[in-house]
């Protein structure tokens, strides 16, 4: 009868796994087959030397630099009353342009006549009536020029808010 | 140094609360993964100095926003991993160059006839080494994350975003190719090894 030897596998997966269910019968075999046993050698060989610690480690000093270095903003950032009133007019100029730009077209009303907006509908429908009744070139400008300062002013929140970790310089 | 924290939440705590000893903790906790990460992807040493900090900038940098979802040492290794690749795309043709001046380098050691014990195993070593070398950033890495790290695989899996079934089979090539390499060269001689 011819005999089984171990494949790579089963070597591998003997050597990664102390409880291996078939572990007692793996280590009968390769007690008994020569072949097997040079084979399990040789690979012992192999995790003995990946095991090995690098020739490589990071000087302390560097290590103390980095430690010197890093700070963490603790001051959590909070809007002001005049940066919250600022973000209020900017959303309000978007909705108040996209209005002037569409021409109040019917697709835009309908939106705000359908049964869910129909609360907001009694606050915006006059608003738009008087729109569509004083709509001229110079209000287009005059919206399109609040809503660049307006988004001038949020571009400069965003930056603040979302500034970068200080002192970890090289 | 002794660890005083409860938790990684706890020991996060104090790093984002300035706390030096925290941040000495921390660094000093992390420091051979990312070490052992780099060494086995960059061969040049001062390029390895300039991406430990690099990575460690990137890991405080993003300190605040990470959730937890992770265990901390994969969520560092996946920043360090990604860290060395990028660098390795971007200094592609500079580094095989460097990597070849290295392996003739190494190759003094396998034209010299060695029959110490002391020097064999150190031969045996470089062989290693060399041949680990040879081989893709992503065999490196699971190689060092398994048998450095002692990582599990699905930790392994979540550093380098692999499916499990690629990491397995990964390692298990590698690791197939050294036995080769070393059998190769050894043939023989295994008995008294």
């Amino acid at each position: 009868m011819a005999v089984k030897h171990l494949t790579d596998k089963e070597i591998q997966e003997y050597l990664d796994n102390p409880s291996l269910s078939r572990r007692e019968e793996t280590e009968r075999h390769i007690g008994s087959c020569s072949l097997c046993k040079e084979r399990v050698d040789t690979y012992k060989l192999v995790y003995k030397n990946l095991q090995q610690q690098p020739d490589f480690s990071i000087d302390d000093t560097v290590c103390e630099n980095i430690i010197r270095n890093v700070s963490f903003s603790s001051k959590k950032y909070v809007f002001s009353l005049y940066e919250k009133a600022a973000i209020a007019f900017m959303v309000l100029a978007g909705v108040i342009l996209t209005m002037v730009i569409t021409n109040f077209s019917p697709v835009f009303i309908v939106k705000f006549t359908g049964n869910l907006f129909s609360s907001l509908h009694l606050f915006i429908k006059p608003a738009v009536d008087f729109l569509i009744q004083n709509s001229s070139k110079f209000s287009f400008i005059l919206f399109s020029a609040a809503s660049l300062i307006t988004l001038s002013m949020l571009d400069l929140l965003i930056r603040k808010k979302i500034k970068p970790m200080h002192g970890l310089a090289r | 140094m002794e660890n005083i924290y409860k938790n990684e939440k706890d020991l996060v705590k104090q790093v984002l609360k300035n706390d030096q000893q925290a941040i000495r903790f921390f660094i000093r906790s992390y420091k051979k993964l990312v070490e052992h990460i780099i060494w086995r992807i960059i061969t040049r040493p001062v390029e390895r100095e300039d991406l430990f900090q690099d990575i460690f900038v990137k890991i405080f940098t993003s300190l605040p926003s990470f959730r937890f979802d992770s265990k901390l040492s994969t969520w560092i290794g996946r920043i360090s991993y990604n860290t060395c690749l990028n660098y390795v795309q971007k200094n592609k043709p500079f580094l095989s160059e460097d990597l070849d001046k290295e392996n003739n380098k190494n190759a003094f050691y396998e034209r010299k006839i060695l029959h110490d014990e002391e020097f064999i195993l150190k031969e045996q070593a470089q062989l290693v080494k060399n041949e680990i070398m040879k081989m893709n950033y992503a065999y490196r890495t699971i190689l060092t994350l398994f048998h450095l790290e002692n990582l599990s695989y699905k930790e392994i899996c979540e550093i380098m975003d692999l499916p499990e079934g690629t990491v397995k089979s990964n390692l298990y090539r590698a690791r197939k190719k050294l036995y080769a390499v070393l059998k190769h060269k050894y043939a023989g001689e295994m008995t008294w090894l």
